[in-house]
């Protein structure tokens, strides 16, 4: 098993509650993978699923990347900066 | 100068960051805060950021940037936490030999920043608040 470190921000967070969450996944998963656990674990994040964009390490990145233990995955809703 | 900010931006430092005799011209460009947004007014705006992420991709906007035009030096100084009415939430100061460098890579600069630099706003209105930008509705990005 892998241990892979969570960031969500904006609504997403208000939705997970913290900004930063851990989940253990099976070695080699994807963040695909990911995805369908957070998404089970928080229902409310389904709305917002095609929206958003992932990023590991710092890094866009996209669904067939495979994870490594203690990486950071960040889901970035749609951004609003400027 | 590539900064996120906590505290109100100063464009005069911003502007120096970017003098340079080499330069001809400098463009800058200061967001501020509307106080209407469609029908509702505007009380104050939060912006929250992914660090390091955040200054990771407007380091990378600064490289494309530099790779597409003759610049000399380039500034992106972007506020995080409550931001007023009429202040400064984002900076960018562009020095190029020529003037037409300068507008069009501010022009990119500022473009690009607001499309993929993980930072988001928040409206507080006085009848309520929400976040800003695409909701539900619109395609993914990637």
């Amino acid at each position: 098993m892998i241990t892979v470190r969570i960031r969500t921000f904006a609504m997403l967070r208000e939705i997970t509650g913290s900004g930063a969450l851990e989940m253990s996944l099976p070695d080699e998963s994807t963040v695909d993978a990911l995805v369908e656990k957070l998404v089970s674990a928080y229902p409310a994040l389904e709305r917002w699923r095609a929206h958003v964009r992932c990023a590991v390490n710092n890094e866009y990145t996209n669904g067939s990347h495979v994870l490594r233990n203690n990486d950071e995955a960040a889901f970035i809703p749609p951004v609003s900066g400027g | 100068m590539i900064a996120i900010a906590p505290h109100p931006i100063d464009v005069a430092l911003i502007l120096d960051s970017v003098k340079a005799d080499s330069a001809g011209g400098i463009d800058i460009f200061i967001g501020t805060t509307r106080a209407r947004s469609g029908n509702r007014t505007v009380v104050s705006l939060e912006y929250e950021a992914y660090e390091p992420m955040a200054s990771r991709v407007m380091t990378d906007i600064s490289e494309v940037a530099r790779r597409r035009w003759d610049i000399v030096h380039i500034s992106m100084v972007h506020r995080t936490g409550k931001v007023g009415i009429g202040e400064a939430s984002v900076v960018i100061a562009v020095s190029a030999v020529h003037r037409k460098e300068a507008f069009e890579a501010c022009r990119f600069v500022i473009d690009t920043l607001k499309k993929d630099v993980p930072i988001w706003k928040k409206e507080i209105f006085t009848d309520g608040q929400e976040w800003a930008g695409p909701q539900a509705n619109t395609p993914a990005l990637s």
